[in-house]
């Protein structure tokens, strides 16, 4: 089991390590979904409430193995997709409709990255890579466990 | 017991795999797409097992497209702008297909943005010779909610997805999806009638994914008469 303290320093060093390697974004969404206090919605009356520091290090590192999931939903999708209309399945990619922009045609092929990013440039993992991945998510996802049930004792 | 070293460790292992990074840094939107592609995979499968057949349709290439376009946001089901791909269904004479991110036009006569749908073929059919239309919701049979886990998984969500099922007459699947899970949410949709909900639908959860993919096969099946 963490002392505060030690969750309190692993919760940090999560935000540090996420910023150094280039993950702002989550980093910015977990401490705002933490940082802060976290809105309790009820029925009636949302209230605010203080996370105790290993509530917060279960947040990060929930969202930290969550945010992983997009190479294994593409894996996977492609997979049941295979199976289902028994073709292979290439590539995946993402397009905006642009039903009210008037193209020239033939329309240029830089509108299939859409806005910004496009799941194409998904990094690709093959299979072996993906199990290994697998295990390292499991492993963390044993120790949030474990947290969470010495949260409660 | 878990120590802070172990969770050092664990973290560091899983911050250093060399596709972590760059995974880590995709925008809300393309995860969202992601788990969107997944769920309407997940709904295919729900087809083959309820013992239909599957075709993938590019709407311009025709069957079996390569790439496979998504929409990246909502969109016009005959929209013609990508190549943007359905799939076409049968079950037991029933013929359907099944599409990610278009908008119907409900009975009250707002448009509702549906993540995943399945809608019958005559109907498409007679949006794609009209590709500015809209497809009205009396040939919607299915209207899955898809939501990648973040931090808001709030009963707000579950409020607006009731809003916009009650606007689409009578649905055979009406679900709410995600790879996350929240208590609020999941005691806002115990109440009787509301639409069901699946939490951590995940290729990392054995189990989920396939209650999901179960059920709606069980409502084709009820819905196509199939035995």
């Amino acid at each position: 089991m963490l002392t505060d303290d030690e969750a309190r320093t692993a919760y940090q060093e999560v935000l540090q390590k996420l910023r150094g390697v280039g993950a702002h974004g989550l980093a910015d969404e977990i401490e705002l979904a933490v940082g802060r206090g976290r809105v309790q919605e009820r029925e009636r009356q949302p209230m605010q409430e203080r996370l105790p520091a290993t509530a917060a290090l279960e947040i990060a590192l929930r969202m930290l193995t969550t945010w992983v999931e997009p190479v294994f939903l593409m894996s996977e999708a492609k997979t049941v997709l295979r199976e289902a209309s028994a073709v292979d399945i290439g590539e995946v990619r993402w397009a905006h409709d642009r039903l009210d922009i008037v193209e020239p045609d033939p329309r240029s092929a830089a509108l299939l990255t859409g806005d910004g990013q496009a799941v194409s440039e998904m990094p690709q993992v093959d299979v072996r890579q993906l199990e290994e991945l697998r295990i390292q998510i499991e492993r963390l996802h044993d120790l949030v466990a474990e947290l969470v049930a010495a949260e409660g004792e | 017991m878990a120590t802070l070293n172990d969770l050092r460790a664990a973290i560091t292992q899983l911050l250093g795999f060399p596709s972590v990074p760059s995974v880590l840094q995709l925008n809300s939107n393309t995860r969202e797409r992601a788990f969107e592609c997944y769920v309407f995979a997940l709904v295919l499968r729900a087809v083959r097992q309820a013992g239909g057949t599957v075709e993938l349709q590019g709407i311009l290439s025709g069957p079996n497209p390569n790439p496979l376009v998504f929409r990246g946001g909502p969109g016009h089901l005959g929209s013609r702008a990508q190549d943007f791909c359905y799939a076409r269904c049968s079950l037991n004479g029933r013929d359907f297909e099944v599409h990610a991110d278009v908008a119907y036009l409900g009975s009250s006569g707002a448009s509702h943005e549906i993540d995943v749908s399945l809608c019958d073929r005559s109907v498409a059919d007679a949006v794609r010779q009209n590709p500015g239309l809209l497809p009205n919701t009396r040939g919607l049979r299915a209207a899955i909610e898809c939501k990648f886990y973040d931090s808001q998984l709030g009963t707000a969500l579950g409020r607006t997805f009731v809003g916009l099922v009650d606007d689409c007459g009578r649905v055979v699947v009406k679900t709410f999806v995600t790879n996350g899970r929240s208590a609020p949410l999941a005691a806002y949709f115990s109440k009787a009638s509301r639409p069901e909900v699946f939490f951590e639908v995940s290729p990392l959860i054995a189990g989920s994914r396939d209650r999901f993919a179960g059920v709606v096969e069980q409502a084709l099946r009820r819905w196509a008469g199939v035995a």
